[in-house]
C-alpha cells in the first residue's frame, strides 16, 4: 500500500464517509486558497481552480482516503501545476499558429520551432552529464524517487539508510540540477558543464 | 560572492527541503510550507524555479540513470507492472476504494472507439486526458485510472506525472511509460509511432529501454525492425486534435495515412509518391475540395475524388 501513500494514503483507518471529503473540502477551502494565494495566483484565478477542485471532487463520488486533508492540498498543488503547464504550452502554440495563418503553412514556418527542439536537446544534455558526476548511489536514489516513483521510505528500507540519508541524497541531485539549468539560463547558447561556482557542499553524510 | 547571490542560494535549498519535504507531505508540513511561502514573495519565486527544476529533472535522470533499481526477490522490477500485473489484491481495494462504488466496475475494462474521421476525448477522473483519432480503439480499466490500451489508430495522452503511479500506454507487445509528458501515440500496419510533445517518455522500459524527450520520436516497424528515432517539432505533436496535421520530412504515405483517419476516407497514393517527403502543417478543412486543392498545390500533384476516396497522383503520369 505504501506505493500510493504520496499524499494519498488509503487506509481502513479513519475511513472518510460518503461525501467527507467533500466535507472537509469545504473547510479547508480558505486554507488551500490561500495557499493559491502564496503561489501568485490571482484572487480570480484562485476561486476558479478551488470551483474546479469542487467538480473534480463531486465526480469522486466522495471516496474514501487517509490523511484527507493532505491529500487535498496535494490535489491543490497539482491542479495548480497542470493549469501552469497547460497555459506554458497554449503560449508557445499560439506564437507558433499566429506566424501560419489558415491552410497550407510553408515549411518556413516550422524551422524556429525545429530549432528550439535541438535547444532543448542540448539543455538536457548539459543536465545529463551534470547528474553523472553525482556518485551512482545519488543518482539511484533521485531515480527512484523521481522517476520509479518510490517514497522515501521505502527507499531508505531497500537501501538500509536512514530517511535523512535519503534526504540529503535528493537534495544533492536537485542542487546540481538547479546549478546546471542556472548556468544554462544565464548563458543560453554556452553553457559549460562542471561544478557551479556557487557550488554549496553537502556532499557530507551521504551513506550515514 | 555578493550578499544577494548568497542570499539566493540559501534561498534555492531552502526550496529544495520544501519540494523533497511536500512530496509526502503531512497536513502540518503542507501549513508550515504556506507560512514560508507567505512570510516572503521570494519564497514562492525560489519555490517556483525548483518546480522548473523538477520538470527538466525527469529526461535528465533517465538519461543518466537508465537503469531501473532491482528490488531483491522481485521478477517484475519495472513498479508500473508491480502494481498492475502482480499488485495483488491490496492495490484493487485501493483503487476501488476512492474511485467509490458507482464509477468501478471491478476487473471489467471498457472501451472507447471513434469512427473515422470522428474524434473523442476522454477525461479520466485523474485529470489525464486522452484524445483519439478517428477509427481508433483504446481500451481502459476503471481499476487501474494510470493504465491504457491503444488497440488500434491514434490517441495523444496527456498526463500528469504522479511519482507513485506512472502512466503506462500498452501498444500491441510495447510498452510507453510516460515521465510528466504529453506524447502522440500511433498504430497501425506501418507498426508504431510516439512523438512527445511535453516532458518525455520510456519506451519499453524492460527490453529497448529508449527515452524520447520533447522534440524526439520514433517509429518501430514491429518484429525485428530497427527502432528508429528522429527529432518532431514539438509543438506540432498531436496537432491532429486541434484541426491540424504537421510534419517534418515525413513520408507521403505517412501523411496519407493519418489524412484517411481523420476524415474518415480512404487516401490513396501514386506509388512514385509514397517515399516522397512533406514538411508543413494541414489544416483539416472542412471542405474537402478545398483541402485537397491546398494540398495538391502545395505537393506539385493532383488530387482525385472517386468513389474509393481521394487519389493523390503525380502530374506527369496524369497530365494536366
Amino acid at each position: 500500500m505504501h506505493k500510493y501513500a504520496r499524499g494519498v494514503g488509503w487506509s481502513n483507518a479513519g475511513r472518510m464517509s460518503e461525501g467527507g471529503l467533500k466535507g472537509l473540502f469545504l473547510d479547508l477551502r480558505p486554507a488551500l486558497t490561500r495557499y493559491l494565494l502564496v503561489r501568485g495566483l490571482s484572487q480570480d484565478d484562485a476561486d476558479d481552480l478551488i470551483q474546479d477542485m469542487y467538480l473534480k471532487l463531486e465526480s469522486y463520488q466522495g471516496g474514501p482516503v487517509g490523511e484527507p486533508r493532505a491529500y487535498l492540498y496535494r490535489m491543490t498543488h497539482n491542479l495548480l501545476l497542470d493549469r501552469r503547464r497547460s497555459a506554458a504550452r497554449r503560449i508557445r502554440r499560439e506564437k507558433e499558429w499566429s506566424a501560419g495563418g489558415t491552410g497550407v503553412v510553408s515549411e518556413v514556418d516550422v524551422r524556429p520551432s525545429a530549432e528550439e527542439a535541438l535547444i532543448a536537446r542540448e539543455r538536457l544534455n548539459v543536465i545529463t552529464t551534470a547528474l553523472k558526476i553525482l556518485p551512482e548511489r545519488t543518482r539511484d536514489i533521485f531515480r527512484r524517487f523521481r522517476i520509479d516513483g518510490q517514497t522515501q521510505k521505502v527507499i531508505a528500507g531497500e537501501l538500509g539508510v536512514s530517511k535523512s540519508a535519503v534526504e540529503k541524497h535528493l537534495y544533492r541531485a536537485y542542487h546540481v540540477v538547479a546549478a546546471a539549468k542556472a548556468r544554462l539560463d544565464e548563458e543560453p547558447g554556452d553553457a559549460t558543464i562542471g561544478e557551479g561556482e556557487r557550488h554549496r557542499d553537502m556532499s557530507d553524510d551521504h551513506d550515514r | 560572492m555578493t550578499m544577494t547571490a548568497e542570499r539566493d542560494d540559501a534561498l534555492r535549498e531552502e526550496a529544495i527541503r520544501w519540494h523533497v519535504r511536500i512530496a509526502e507531505g503531512s497536513v502540518e508540513d503542507w501549513e508550515a510550507f504556506v507560512d514560508w511561502l507567505g512570510a516572503d514573495p521570494a519564497h514562492a519565486q525560489a519555490y517556483d524555479a525548483i518546480e522548473a527544476v523538477d520538470a527538466e529533472a525527469g529526461p535528465a535522470i533517465l538519461e543518466a540513470q537508465p537503469q531501473a533499481p532491482q528490488a531483491a526477490n522481485d521478477d517484475n522490477p519495472s513498479p508500473a507492472r508491480g502494481w498492475w500485473w502482480g499488485g495483488g489484491v491490496a492495490a484493487s481495494i485501493a483503487l476501488a476504494a476512492i474511485f467509490g462504488p458507482g464509477l468501478v466496475q471491478r476487473g471489467d475494462p471498457y472501451h472507447v472507439a471513434t469512427l473515422a474521421g470522428q474524434t473523442r476525448t476522454v477525461a479520466l477522473p485523474s485529470g489525464d486526458r486522452i484524445a483519439l483519432n478517428g477509427n481508433s480503439s483504446i481500451t481502459l480499466d476503471h481499476q487501474n485510472p494510470r493504465f491504457a490500451k491503444l488497440e488500434r489508430g491514434e490517441a495523444i495522452f496527456t498526463i500528469r506525472h504522479d511519482p507513485a503511479a506512472p502512466f503506462v500506454v500498452q501498444v500491441g507487445d510495447e510498452r510507453i511509460q510516460d515521465v510528466g509528458t504529453v506524447f502522440n501515440v500511433v498504430r497501425d500496419e506501418d507498426g508504431v509511432r510516439v512523438a512527445v510533445a511535453e516532458g518525455s517518455v520510456l519506451y519499453n522500459p524492460q527490453s529497448e529501454a529508449v527515452t524520447l524527450a520533447a522534440g524526439e520520436s520514433l517509429r518501430d516497424p514491429g518484429g525485428n525492425g530497427a527502432i528508429i528515432r528522429s527529432g518532431v517539432d514539438p509543438t506540432a505533436v498531436g496537432s491532429w486534435s486541434e484541426g491540424r496535421l504537421s510534419y517534418t520530412a515525413t513520408p507521403l504515405s505517412l501523411v496519407a495515412a493519418d489524412l484517411a483517419r481523420a476524415i474518415g476516407e480512404k487516401v490513396t497514393l501514386d506509388p512514385v509518391l509514397e517515399n516522397q517527403r512533406f514538411t508543413g502543417t494541414i489544416t483539416l478543412d472542412t471542405d474537402r475540395a478545398r483541402l485537397f486543392a491546398d494540398l495538391a498545390v502545395l505537393l506539385n500533384v493532383r488530387a482525385e475524388h472517386g468513389a474509393s476516396g481521394w487519389k493523390l497522383v503525380t502530374r506527369n503520369r496524369a497530365g494536366r
